[in-house]
């Protein structure tokens, strides 16, 4: 007899061959040690596979897949690897045929140059407005090569850990190391001992980036790179040739500062010379008369007094605005009070919202060149007394629940949405927040980088559409769990999603606690959606993804 | 009547006792037929439900567990069903058939020599449904050919067909997965 077939051979081993057959079987395998030692593997595999799965909890297994991350992360590198040897030869193709290479100011595009983009990165995250600064460009350079290192580190670990990939990873690392720029020289001071604060005499000057942690800290000399201090009290009488970042209890600059000055703490007073701009965030800010901010002045706080004078804009939103300099362009003000007086000019125009009349004194002598707009917040009357109000709540309703129809219908799998327990709310939630605020700041990046805008364009078209179906989503959760059952069928879904649309608009306007109701329920709903998009989509892993095909039984 | 009656008031009384008792082991067969954790609460919840309200229906001569698991196998495969957009899954076309080459015992002593048994459940995970269901019923019910063709409606020759070829892709998973293995 021929040797039977593994399919022949399974069978035997379930116990599920019929009996003449099994009875030949078994004939042969006395005769065969080879089908002998199959039908034996086979048996045990069948062991095997009945003790894996009866013996331990499923969740076990769910807690399994590193290996499945790691292939991940393999297929991740692998990517970027292809991406940089393709963008690297286009590269060296160019500059050798033409001899044409990017030009100086695209130059950050290039993939291998990690210092270029993440300078851009910085410059952009950290000094959108001014000139840009040394300090945080090169903090960032120095995490961002450190994190860049290990993912190499990691990719080529997980890939091989063979000696070709140590060489690789050198040599990457080597190649990394060759295109980072120099990071600025950064002096650290911290107050030692019973020593308490950190002074810089007159005498002395720092000759790159100084960062300070202390009790108070004095500066009468001259830094020539950036002043970072944090510190309860800082003074500054010397001179700052790069920015000061500081965050106090109270600031005092008497001093010369060529570029920025960003102050955060609960007293601000300004009195000396800025090269650039300013930018105040405190309870009380105060740009004395010797303060002249050669471009902008942007104050936040509870009190400003402005009486320096402003080389172009002054921004102030706070509780009360006094000025009394001349401000090179516009004064815009938003907040409670206001009082321009004597010897203020304004440059170009002034644009104020305060509480009132009584709250605004402009007196007659202040010069401004261009237009004077003066707004005054009005107490409105309750919405809730208006007709029009409800209107357009039904309006809203009714706009919700078409488009939750057609969504529930073009994406059954939608619908079938789920969140009965705590654990999938809080995942939702968890989700959602993640989603909500990861895809703008994902958006923003892929701007930065120009070439991504228009991504960045679709991933904002999908998150305010998400934002919008989010509601729709729980709405029909809520209806649910109001009605207290499942729905399936189209119809018992409109049912559903009508009763929760009509509660959650109610939940959503209850005084005090409507918007924070409303927040809680889109992060869940636009979490659930995102869950689901994932399930759906192609965004798994080809593996994990086999499990969700829709299968039919005849 | 009253004969009739009192069994079955007692095994409602008993009902939170069953729960205790079958739960965990539903629970684990409905999450890896549905493989999702969230859904396999949901089904499992459902299943408990649907025992309690057919209770009638239980013939006290067999097995709890075997009756309780066929409901929960029952109310999976609808749940897989409705996902459908095609039709007939379970059947099978020339692709599933079983690889002749694999005529050799070698390939099977990756999944024996794997005792963790991490490796082989989250093998199993990976498969499609196709092949999943029947492997679960196989060897987590441990359903005969003939119970696994009834529930899936197939043919029982499919079932033996689609046991094997989804071993041989577990097999070829696991394989697979110890290559990226640290040596």
């Amino acid at each position: 007899m021929r040797c039977p077939s593994e399919f022949v051979h399974a069978q035997f081993a379930d116990g599920e061959l019929p009996e003449g057959e099994a009875g030949e079987l078994i004939a042969h395998l006395e005769v065969c040690a080879d089908c002998r030692k199959l039908a034996a593997a086979l048996k045990e595999e069948n062991r095997v596979l009945i003790r894996n799965l009866q013996g331990v909890d499923w969740w076990e297994s769910e807690q399994a897949p590193v290996r499945q991350k790691v292939t991940e992360l393999v297929s991740i590198g692998r990517l970027a690897a292809v991406f940089f040897a393709i963008a690297l030869m286009a590269r060296a193709g160019l500059s050798l045929i033409t001899n044409v290479a990017l030009p100086a100011g695209l130059n950050w595009l290039f993939p291998l140059n990690f210092s270029g983009q993440l300078n851009w990165f910085a410059n952009g995250f950290f000094y959108i407005i001014g000139e840009g600064g040394s300090m945080m460009t090169s903090l960032v350079n120095e995490v961002g090569f450190a994190l860049l290192s290990l993912f190499a580190l990691g990719i080529l670990l997980a890939v091989t850990r063979r000696i070709r990939g140590i060489a690789a990873m050198i040599s990457v690392t080597a190649l990394m190391c060759a295109f980072i720029a120099p990071g600025y020289a950064i002096d650290l001071r911290k107050a030692e001992g019973n020593q308490r604060n950190v002074t810089i005499a007159a005498s002395e000057t720092v000759d790159d980036t100084l960062v300070v942690f202390a009790d108070a800290v004095n500066i009468g000399g001259t830094i020539t790179g950036d002043l970072i201090v944090f510190s309860r009290q800082i003074s500054v009488q010397g001179t700052v040739q790069g920015n000061i970042i500081g965050f106090a209890q109270g600031i005092d600059i008497t001093g010369n500062v060529e570029g920025d000055i960003f102050g955060f703490a609960q007293s601000i007073q300004a009195n000396g010379h800025v090269g650039q701009n300013f930018y105040g965030f405190g309870q009380t800010v105060t740009l004395g008369t010797g303060v002249a901010p050669e471009h902008d002045a942007t104050i936040f706080g509870a009190n400003a007094n402005v009486n320096g004078n402003v080389g172009n804009d002054l921004t102030v939103l706070a509780g009360s605005l006094d000025v009394g300099s001349k401000i090179g362009r516009d004064l815009r003000f938003r907040g409670g009070q206001l009082s321009v007086h004597d010897p203020s000019t304004i440059g170009r125009n002034l644009d104020a919202v305060t509480n009132s009349e009584k709250d605004t004194q402009i007196d007659s002598s202040v010069t401004i060149a261009g237009k004077k707009m003066v707004e005054y917040t009005k107490p409105k009357p309750s919405r809730y007394l208006t007709t029009r109000f409800y209107f357009w709540q039904i309006i809203k309703i009714g706009a919700a629940f078409v488009m939750g129809l057609l969504l529930f219908w073009l994406f059954p799998g939608v619908s079938r949405v789920s969140l009965s327990t705590g654990r999938a709310l809080l995942t939702s939630g968890g989700i959602g927040f993640l989603a909500a605020v990861a895809a703008p700041v994902a958006a923003l990046i892929l701007a930065i980088t120009l070439i991504g805008l228009p991504i960045a364009f679709v991933i904002i078209a999908l998150w305010l559409l998400g934002l919008y179906l989010a509601k729709i989503v729980i709405a029909k959760c809520v209806g649910e769990a109001i009605m207290r059952k499942r729905c399936d069928g189209m119809s018992a879904v409109a049912v559903a999603l009508i009763v929760g649309l009509v509660v959650i608009a109610v939940a959503a306007n209850l005084p005090l606690i409507g918007g924070i109701v409303n927040f809680f329920l889109f992060l869940i709903g636009l979490g659930a959606l995102v869950i689901t998009a994932y399930r759906v989509s192609g965004w798994r892993s080809k593996a994990e993804q086999t499990n969700t095909t829709p299968i039919s039984l005849p | 009547m009253y004969a009739t009656a009192e069994p079955l008031i007692s095994m409602k009384l008993d009902f939170a006792q069953i729960y205790r008792e079958h739960h965990r082991r539903i629970f684990n067969l409905c999450a890896y037929l549905l493989n999702s954790r969230d859904l396999a609460e949901d089904a499992s919840h459902e299943v408990f439900l649907r025992a309690q309200r057919k209770i009638e229906t239980y013939d006290p001569a067999l097995p709890f567990s075997s009756w309780i698991s066929k409901i929960a196998s029952n109310y999976c495969l609808d749940i897989l069903r409705r996902r459908v957009t095609e039709k007939r899954l379970f059947g099978f076309d020339a692709s599933d058939l079983p690889d002749p080459s694999s005529n050799q015992p070698g390939p099977l002593s990756e999944m024996i020599s794997i005792e963790q048994g991490e490796g082989v459940r989250h093998a199993l995970r990976s498969l499609p449904d196709k092949f999943r269901v029947p492997l679960v019923l196989a060897y987590y019910n441990e359903f005969g050919y003939e119970e696994i063709a009834a529930v899936l409606n197939i043919p029982r020759n499919t079932v033996a067909t689609l046991l094997l070829r989804g071993k041989q892709l577990l097999r070829g998973r696991l394989n697979k997965e110890k290559r990226y293995e640290m040596p």
